[in-house]
């Protein structure tokens, strides 16, 4: 066998391991520096999280207070707003009428609890009344409202709505 | 460039006394190569089995050929090659170098037509003769090297790229890569595989290192990112629950804000007032006929969308009655 003969079988060997070398063990150097700089971005992400600390207190949503609790069911939630709803109209107001409306359905976190309502007070009172709701720490809104003057009480207003106030169904 | 070319031993000039030349013509644009003019013109050579070198300047073909069969520099060019190039721009005409050996060179219409080495006044005579020329230009041995130093300075790369002395058969060529490139190829390929898989290494011990670190520091955080996690979607069930349950206008507001408008000019009283998600109905009577002005004062409310009059009529005793329907913006507060 000839010096070039050797020369060209070394060669050859060498090219069949490269090949095999670059199509099943050349590890992917570029997916190996993303993960190593993926891992050190997510480290740093974490160490700012841990020094940070964040406190329970930090997180607490107090909003949530506006909501009637899911710990009572939904009858005692709906008696506790119409009590709050008689609360507030005490001395400023004549109810007329107040009524629960149907249970509802739904499958959100939340229920909305409504309550037509139907007061007779005098047009500053009728301000003074929905303040005073308010102060209450829940959420009420008024819905198809309507405004009239009965015709026997001329100088008073009537004020025809649906309150609704809002309960947790599930832990938000 | 020249100097540097000598100094590494790539260029080679040949003496005039080795040299015999031979200057013919052939069609603009003919590409030559050495065995091409070897087939051509080497019956015509006094040397057997002589080296060649050639210029092709235009229509010119110049040749020279030499005893010496092989030389080991990249370029081998022709030393009254370089003389001529210095020449050129002179009129045509005989010039003749004393010197210890005596050169007469021919240029006509500013080619280079004889070369000869002479050695007595009447060999130049019979040159003379030849090409029906008498302006004998006699020069110096130091004007003969002046010139070479000018020719050096004139010769270019495209010159010299047709004094390359490179002869690639197959054969060569093969033998080269086998003798010259087969182990360094080699072992720039192992060097190549044992970079690259070292690297690979190095990354994945850095990667085991890391993914250690992370996930200690993710079991740290866990209850932390939890109640982030929580907390996040309370934030965005919340943000739901306002863009859904409280875009429409509060009607105490509503009720508020036409107290504003209407009673203070105590000319005019709300007797109808129906909120009913985005649509109010509003009715007044007025002892004036100002219908048109509390509609204007209206529509300037940032809520209010569009005002329309649906009904005017006029009661017995005199007082006017005006129904708005007033549509409010959706998502206003």
């Amino acid at each position: 066998m000839s010096s070039n003969q050797t020369k060209l079988l070394i060669l050859l060997i060498s090219f069949v391991a490269f090949v095999n070398y670059i199509n099943y063990f050349t590890p992917d150097r570029k997916k190996l520096h993303n993960t190593v700089i993926l891992l050190k971005n997510k480290i740093a992400k974490d160490k700012r999280l841990n020094h940070q600390k964040i406190s329970k207190k930090r997180l607490e949503i107090k909003e949530k207070k506006l909501f009637f609790s899911n710990k009572k069911t939904y009858s005692q939630s709906m008696g506790e707003m119409q009590e709050m709803l008689q609360d507030a109209t005490k001395g400023l107001c004549t109810v007329k009428r107040m009524q629960w409306s149907q249970v509802p359905a739904g499958t959100k976190w939340y229920e909305r609890m409504k309550i037509s309502l139907s007061v007779v007070c005098e047009p500053k009172n009728m301000f003074t009344f929905v303040n005073k709701l308010h102060k209450k720490n829940k959420l009420f809104l008024f819905e198809e409202s309507k405004v009239i003057v009965p015709r026997n009480e001329q100088s008073k207003l009537q004020l025809n709505t649906n309150v609704v106030a809002f309960r947790i169904k599930n832990v938000i | 460039m020249i100097r540097y070319l000598l100094k590494y031993n790539l260029l080679s000039i040949i003496p005039t006394q080795k040299l015999f030349f031979l200057a013919s013509d052939v069609p603009q644009g003919t590409k030559l190569s050495r065995e091409l003019l070897m087939l051509n013109y080497e019956k015509k050579s006094p040397f057997k089995n002589p080296y060649i070198c050639y210029y092709q300047e235009k229509s010119a073909l110049y040749v020279w050929f030499c005893k010496t069969k092989q030389f080991k520099e990249l370029l081998v060019v022709p030393e009254n090659f370089i003389i001529y190039k210095a020449l050129q721009e002179l009129p045509d005409g005989m010039f003749l170098f004393d010197g210890q050996v005596q050169l007469l060179l021919v240029l006509q219409q500013k080619r280079l037509v004889a070369q000869f080495v002479v050695s007595d006044a009447s060999e130049v005579v019979v040159a003379q003769e030849e090409y029906n020329c008498k302006n004998v230009t006699h020069l110096s041995e130091k004007q003969y090297q002046d010139y070479f130093n000018e020719g050096l300075q004139k010769v270019t790369l495209n010159d010299l790229r047709q004094f390359a002395n490179i002869n690639l058969s197959k054969e060569k060529v093969q033998n080269f890569v086998m003798q010259k490139l087969a182990y360094p190829f080699v072992v720039v390929l192992a060097f190549y595989m044992l970079v690259t898989y070292a690297q690979g290494y190095f990354m994945q011990q850095t990667i085991n290192t890391l993914t250690q670190k992370y996930q200690t520091l993710k079991k740290q955080n866990t209850k932390t990112k939890e109640a982030v996690r929580h907390h996040n979607q309370t934030v965005r069930k919340l943000n739901s629950f306002v863009k859904h349950e409280l875009s429409n206008i509060n009607p105490l507001q509503v009720l508020y804000d036409l107290n504003k408008i209407i009673l203070p000019t105590n000319k005019a009283k709300i007797i109808y007032l129906d909120i009913a998600s985005n649509l109010v109905n509003l009715r007044i009577q007025t002892k004036n006929d100002d219908g048109i002005k509390y509609l204007q004062r209206l529509n300037k409310l940032a809520y209010v969308k569009e005002v329309i009059i649906t009904n005017t009529f006029k009661r017995r005793d005199g007082v006017k009655v005006f129904s708005y329907a007033i549509t409010l913006k959706k998502g206003a507060k």
